[in-house]
């Protein structure tokens, strides 16, 4: 006799690779439909359904408080149907997952950002002679701020970096939602430092500097390769991988723009640290973040295909 | 968004403040299939899937304060009653003897009822059969598709997991119960 049993599969197995999917057609589909639907429906009984209301009338209901009872008011009125009213309560939901994400960044997250800016920072403010030659993007915050920004973005993906995977995969949240709401977290802490930075070493040195060139010139870098480290993360779910790929890309970047490496010239590689590349490195920031957004969902199958081959 | 999940949100904010007579509406139109749901969920026990349903809409009445405005009411109906199967077996299972163990499948034609009766018990048999060797993650989503006609989408949110995993899990589920079906049907012809 065979017994059902929820053996805890439903929620555990969540966030374990799913195993392979088989191809199935659309006449499989229909076949094996048609065979469940020979188990009939049970038969509707109007005695148990006026039992079941009878029962949910004489169970207690939790009385709203007056300000929630008012909120609900509003929300209950045919009104609270028109768009205009739903983006409040989607802003607000917003909100409550941005924050409720800043307790699942790890500490170290902060702290590394703010250390090796800081430094940065301090090393450019010591040594600003030596940088007030009109270049801005030869200070050293400058050249430090995208990859902190990456390197903190890769670490916020893959299972390894976060414990509580499972019991966020059990939230009624995708995974596309939690990932943004951190990425965007990390991304204005290291922003708002940058613009602190910016602003200070503009004040010190007025004449050298235009604060929307300084800003121009760690902006466009950062969101370039903290858009990169996210697909990076996304796609092979390990974020050393992404770091190593991201402090890569950044290194050749570097040299090809600095020191004119006969190497990377004879390659041809353009010199996207240049001003004039800047259009291009937004540009290519939003398509690694609306990539990565669109393959966060499916990242179980890409690296269990991958695990596969 | 549909008229009819509007109006389940409206009922559900009712509820939220206070209304009980919201009640009537949640029943009158999710009573037949709730149950349609916890009577495949537990094997065709019926009067357990009846109590399973009186639980999924006590809890429906204690937690509505914790039901978000703009979430689908219908997804949120069908987590709770998913959880309220789950934890009625997880409790069952550490106290679980097996005296009762003949009472979780339904009645079964008898010697006297026509052919045609015998084979669709057969074939009802041979259905339950395989959706009990489903796991429990499968079996939710086959049961939900099939017999609840909900989309991927609704199911990804009843569920709490992606919409990829819902379409892995559906595949995985049709391929097995695919092989099921042509066992059966193979004995049926012996």
């Amino acid at each position: 006799m065979n017994r059902f049993s929820l053996n805890g599969h439903g929620r555990n197995t969540a966030s374990k690779p799913e195993p392979p999917a088989p191809a199935v057609d659309h006449a499989e589909m229909e076949a094996v439909g048609a065979w469940l639907k020979t188990w009939d429906d049970p038969a509707p009984d109007a005695d148990a359904k006026a039992r079941l209301i009878d029962a949910l009338y004489a169970e207690p209901l939790a009385v709203p408080t007056a300000s929630k009872q008012a909120r609900r008011e509003k929300l209950v009125s045919p009104a609270s149907l028109h768009e205009s009213s739903r983006k409040g309560v989607a802003v607000r939901q917003a909100w409550l997952i941005v924050r409720a994400q800043t307790r699942m960044i790890g500490m170290m997250t902060w702290l590394a950002s703010l250390l090796v800016l800081g430094l940065g920072f301090v090393v450019t403010v010591v040594l600003q002679q030596a940088y007030l030659t009109g270049s801005t993007s030869t200070l050293p915050f400058v050249l430090l701020s995208p990859i902190v920004s990456a390197i903190g973005i890769a670490f916020l993906y893959g299972e390894d970096s976060d414990p509580a995977l499972e019991l966020e995969l059990a939230a009624p949240i995708s995974r596309r939602v939690i990932l943004l709401a951190r990425i965007a977290l990390v991304f204005a802490f290291n922003l708002t430092l940058s613009l602190i930075a910016s602003i200070v070493v503009t004040l010190i040195a007025p004449d050298s500097f235009a604060l929307s060139a300084v800003i121009l010139s760690w902006l466009a870098p950062m969101t370039f390769l903290s858009s990169l480290a996210f697909l990076l993360s996304v796609l092979f779910f390990q974020p050393l991988v992404s770091v190593m790929l991201s402090l890569t890309i950044w290194t050749v970047l570097v040299a090809r723009h600095y020191f004119q490496l006969p190497i990377l010239s004879d390659l041809r590689l353009p010199d996207l640290l240049h001003v004039e590349a800047y259009p291009l490195l937004f540009a290519a920031a939003a398509i690694c973040a609306l990539a990565a957004v669109w393959l966060a969902d499916r990242e179980s199958h890409i690296t269990h295909e991958w695990g596969q081959s | 968004m549909t008229i009819t999940s509007v109006q389940d949100e409206i009922w559900a904010l009712r509820l939220q403040r206070g209304e009980k007579s919201a009640i009537n509406g949640l029943v009158e139109r999710h009573n037949d299939a709730l149950l349609g749901y916890l009577y495949r969920m537990t094997g065709g026990d019926r009067a357990l899937a009846e109590d399973l349903l009186q639980e999924t809409f006590l809890r429906v009445l204690r937690n509505i304060h914790q039901y978000q405005e703009g979430r689908p009411f219908k997804a949120w109906l069908y987590a709770i009653a998913t959880n309220a199967a789950r934890n009625h077996y997880t409790s069952a299972e550490s106290r679980r003897t097996d005296s009762a163990a003949s009472d979780d499948l339904p009645d079964v034609p008898d010697e006297h009822q026509a052919d045609e009766d015998l084979i669709h018990a057969d074939e009802t048999q041979a259905v339950i059969a395989a959706l009990a060797k489903l796991p429990d993650h499968q079996r939710e989503v086959i049961v939900l598709y099939y017999y609840q006609s909900l989309s991927a989408a609704e199911i990804a949110d009843a569920l709490a997991v992606p919409v990829g995993t819902v379409k892995s899990r559906l595949s995985i589920g049709i391929s097995r119960l695919r092989a099921a079906m042509v066992d059966a049907q193979k004995e049926r012809d012996a």
